[in-house]
């Protein structure tokens, strides 16, 4: 019993740490502007004073993106569109929350993909990480709940601080002001910053990674013990704040890092996805599978991502929705008050079921299909591997749901508004996966935007499938 | 599903013959539908619970997976390899050329217009770009026929990727076969699909490669 809440907290603490530390590590880069640019110091446009005055001035576009760009704004309507759905299905009411953790479950991924300063960011991540330990009901200890604001107030002091020593440097050349207090772009200056010998931009990437990494851990864990359902549901945020945390933090501002880093990532997804297959073909029971499903899943967003090809991003972009739209479905339908057993809960589950087999006409057969072709130039025998655990996978699931037996029998059945939510989220499934166009339209631009960042360090990347 | 498979089998002839775009994952669409589509008629035969259910039909899955993906590996490597190769000193995958810059392109295919590809008249244009001399083969296939993939033969390496899908396509057609002939009759002739479009895949890009 301790270790079933002991693993999950741990993972959890670890990741609100690692977050709230987040402006420290970009007041270091801050920092580290103010040696590799001369001059900058001596710009009058740093400092408090004109922080406060432009925000005044502006209102809050300093601190959030006016607009979002097509990788936030799929994620975005990702989580949008979850949330309407969880409330509209009813399934969050099962794990009854109060309204504020429950709002702040909501609100925060969306703070968190506007924010254009490291401090909204952390923050926003940093909020929801604790509304989800609360909601999976680990506890939040006061310190954790203080860590956050203290760390951003000490990154504030410490701004304002680094901020007012006069400049010794330099012609007095301005080079750029700032738009925001803490910038995410001051990441790019960690440079050949050091820390026990190893690079401090590589450690960050690490670090975000595993901020990533561990709700979707603790989620799979708790989701094996108990409550499958909402650990499912849940996974729909996590894995997209998560994407968007390696994508957008790691890979955009660390891209050397990212491009270093990419082949672990690749190994240990490859790893995953063959457990995974091994894990479902040896599932007992409900839980066990969709715990092995969810880890099968975000493995593969994770293997297409460190692809660094547009193809492989792409894909991890089109599985990556999929994975929202077949677990809000799912996670829908575990989670309404049991026992339901009717004719039309047993069509629904079915279906829901049939959706994640990555049939041919749905959305997870485009994605798939497309992550091996992008992984396939970086990675020959890691593909390989993948393909067979990606192949082997729906086998595996299907013969534990075989055995699970999921006839419709005699009992109270799903409701009418569980019942629209969950026709609606199958039509947009096959509708996408048999024309998946609108989604690389949102997103293509980003993704060309994306690989040019890096694209000195990539052959491949910039070659698309005509 | 029966019906389906019949409406596939139709289907994929008429689209990989026409003239126009067909991508080749359309082909990879229809290969593991069929394969699905052979799952549940095995599973027609066999008696039992889920369990004894799952057991009978499993040869069809995984013949017909071990299919899917060999030639979603052959179409992702013939895409990959009309525009790089994997380098033999572990430096990864190298570009042939620059990507497009200009798409106004007009005419035969050009060198601008070669690369990764899955759509099937593209690949088919590629191969048959002629030489400047004409009568030798043209620049793609020359240089298909020079790249080593893990030490082999580029060329030789697709043409036994794609003759192992078609086999394996085979072997689950004639697996299909055995067990209709065994079971209820009026199935048996579905056993025929996957054997057609093995047969039919095989032959396509037979012609596509020495035509």
């Amino acid at each position: 019993m301790k270790m079933e809440r002991a693993v999950p907290r741990l993972l959890q603490r670890v990741a609100a740490c690692i977050v709230a530390a987040l402006p420290l590590l970009g007041l270091l880069g801050l920092l580290r502007r103010f040696r590799c640019d001369v001059g900058v110091r001596d710009n009058p446009h740093y400092g408090m004073q004109f922080f406060v005055e432009k925000t005044l001035h502006t209102g809050p576009t300093v601190l959030f993106s006016a607009g979002f760009d097509g990788f936030s704004l799929l994620l975005a309507l990702l989580c949008a569109g979850w949330a309407l759905a969880a409330v509209l299905g009813g399934a969050l009411g099962s794990a009854r929350p109060k309204l504020g953790w429950l709002l702040l479950l909501i609100v925060a991924p969306l703070g968190a993909l506007a924010s254009l300063d490291v401090l909204p960011l952390g923050l926003f991540y940093w909020a929801w990480l604790l509304a989800l330990s609360r909601l999976l009901g680990l506890g939040v200890r006061p310190v954790l709940a203080l860590l956050g604001p203290l760390l951003l107030g000490a990154a504030v002091v410490a701004y304002m601080w680094a901020s007012s020593v006069p400049a010794k440097l330099g012609d007095g050349t301005l080079v750029s002001h700032p738009t925001g207090l803490i910038e995410l772009s001051y990441f790019n200056y960690f440079g050949e910053l050091t820390l026990w010998g190893r690079p401090v931009a590589h450690l960050c990437f690490w670090a975000l990674l595993l901020a990533a990494v561990a709700p979707l851990l603790t989620l799979a864990y708790v989701g094996l013990r108990r409550a499958p359902g909402l650990a499912l549901l849940l996974s729909v945020p996590a894995l997209a704040l998560g994407s968007y945390v390696v994508l957008r933090l790691g890979g955009g501002l660390l891209p050397d890092s990212f491009v270093v880093a990419a082949p672990t990532v690749a190994a240990l997804s490859v790893a995953a996805l063959v457990a995974a297959a091994w894990g479902s073909w040896r599932a007992g029971e409900l839980a066990q599978l969709l715990f092995w499903g969810l880890l099968g899943r975000a493995a593969a967003i994770f293997f297409a991502l460190a692809s660094l090809t547009q193809t492989g991003i792409q894909a991890a972009l089109v599985q990556l929705v999929q994975h929202a739209l077949g677990a809000t479905l799912l996670g829908i339908l575990l989670s309404v008050p049991q026992p339901l057993r009717g004719r039309r809960y047993g069509l629904a589950l079915r279906v829901a079921v049939l959706v994640g087999l990555d049939l041919p006409g749905t959305l997870g057969f485009v994605g798939r299909t497309l992550g091996v072709l992008g992984t396939l130039p970086g990675y020959r025998v890691a593909t390989v591997v993948a393909l067979a655990a990606l192949m082997a996978l729906p086998v595996a699931a299907l013969r534990a749901l075989l055995g699970l037996g999921l006839r419709p029998q005699r009992g109270r059945d799903v409701g009418a508004a569980p019942l629209a939510v969950c026709a609606g989220l199958t039509l947009l499934l096959v509708g996408l996966g048999l024309w998946p166009q609108p989604l690389f339209a949102i997103t293509h631009a980003w993704v060309n935007d994306f690989l040019s960042h890096t694209s000195g360090h990539l052959g491949a990347a910039s070659f698309a499938l005509r | 599903m029966a019906i389906f498979s019949h409406a596939a089998a139709l289907v994929l002839p008429a689209t990989l013959s026409r003239p126009g775009p067909t991508s080749l994952l359309l082909l990879c669409a229809l290969w593991e539908a069929a394969t699905w589509s052979s799952w549940l008629l095995a599973r027609r035969h066999a008696t039992g619970g889920p369990a004894s259910l799952f057991r009978a039909s499993l040869p069809a899955l995984v013949l017909g997976r071990l299919a899917d993906a060999l030639l979603l590996l052959s179409c992702g490597l013939l895409c990959w390899s009309l525009g790089g190769s994997w380098s033999t000193v572990g430096r990864g995958y190298i570009p042939d050329f620059a990507p497009p810059r200009d798409p106004a392109a007009a005419g035969q295919p050009a060198a601008s217009e070669r690369g990764p590809t899955l759509a099937f008249d593209s690949i088919q244009a590629q191969l048959r770009l002629a030489d400047e001399d004409g009568g030798q083969p043209g620049p793609v296939r020359t240089a298909l026929r020079n790249k080593l993939f893990w030490g082999f033969r580029l060329d030789g390496v697709l043409a036994l990727a794609f003759a192992l899908a078609a086999l394996c396509k085979a072997a689950l057609g004639l697996w299909l076969l055995r067990v209709g002939l065994r079971g209820a009759g009026r199935w048996r002739l579905l056993g025929l699909l996957p054997l057609g479009l093995a047969i039919h895949v095989d032959t396509h890009l037979a012609a596509l490669w020495w035509g």
